[in-house]
């Protein structure tokens, strides 16, 4: 990460206008053992209060740590009930990485998000007709089969 | 000037400082060795 990804500028500029970066070694206690850090390198994205809500284990080329990071602020979003500001974050990697790996998780995360927000289920319906047609083989498809029917 | 990521080393500092800019915070455990 050291050598390939942190360098480099577009995830330089990333990090520091969307998130607080820290960085703590492997055994650094308590936070390894309050995390459960087993591998390195080990990516999480935290709210303000400490909680975790995304993460990953491994390297990350520049591209796919920014749409890790993207997905995570997504969820953070996401998790604390702020489903406009988690949409947001979801539009901005669909629009920025239409055929990542991440767009279909995001898609379905933003039809949830839409849906929690307006209470109106079109959105979820949305979700599977985009994932059969643009992913058919996406584990989301799979998860999203029950709003075919509404 | 070469840029890089300056890193916060402690938690409680990123915490403060997530909950001041409105931000998550990125928590990266590394490898020293």
């Amino acid at each position: 990460m050291d050598a390939v990804t942190y360098p480099e500028k577009g995830v330089i500029e990333f990090v520091e206008k969307h998130l607080v970066p820290l960085r703590v070694s492997h055994d650094s206690k308590p936070l390894a053992t309050d995390f459960n850090v087993k591998w390195t390198p080990n990516h999480v994205v935290c709210d303000s209060g400490g909680k975790e809500h995304h993460r990953a284990a491994g390297f990350m080329e520049p591209e796919e740590f920014i749409l890790f990071l993207l997905l995570g602020i997504a969820r953070v979003h996401f998790d604390q009930e702020y489903y406009q500001e988690a949409t947001t974050s979801l539009e901005k990697l669909l629009a920025g990485f239409p055929r990542s790996e991440a767009a279909p998780e995001s898609i379905y995360l933003r039809g949830v998000a839409l849906y929690k927000s307006t209470g109106d289920p079109k959105p979820l319906k949305k979700i599977y007709e985009q994932l059969q047609s643009d992913y058919p083989a996406s584990v989301w498809l799979k998860r999203a089969y029950p709003y075919r029917l509404l | 000037m070469e840029r890089r990521i300056l890193w916060e080393k402690d938690m409680e500092k990123a915490r403060e400082r997530a909950g001041t800019e409105g931000k998550p915070v990125l928590l990266f455990f590394h490898n020293p060795a």
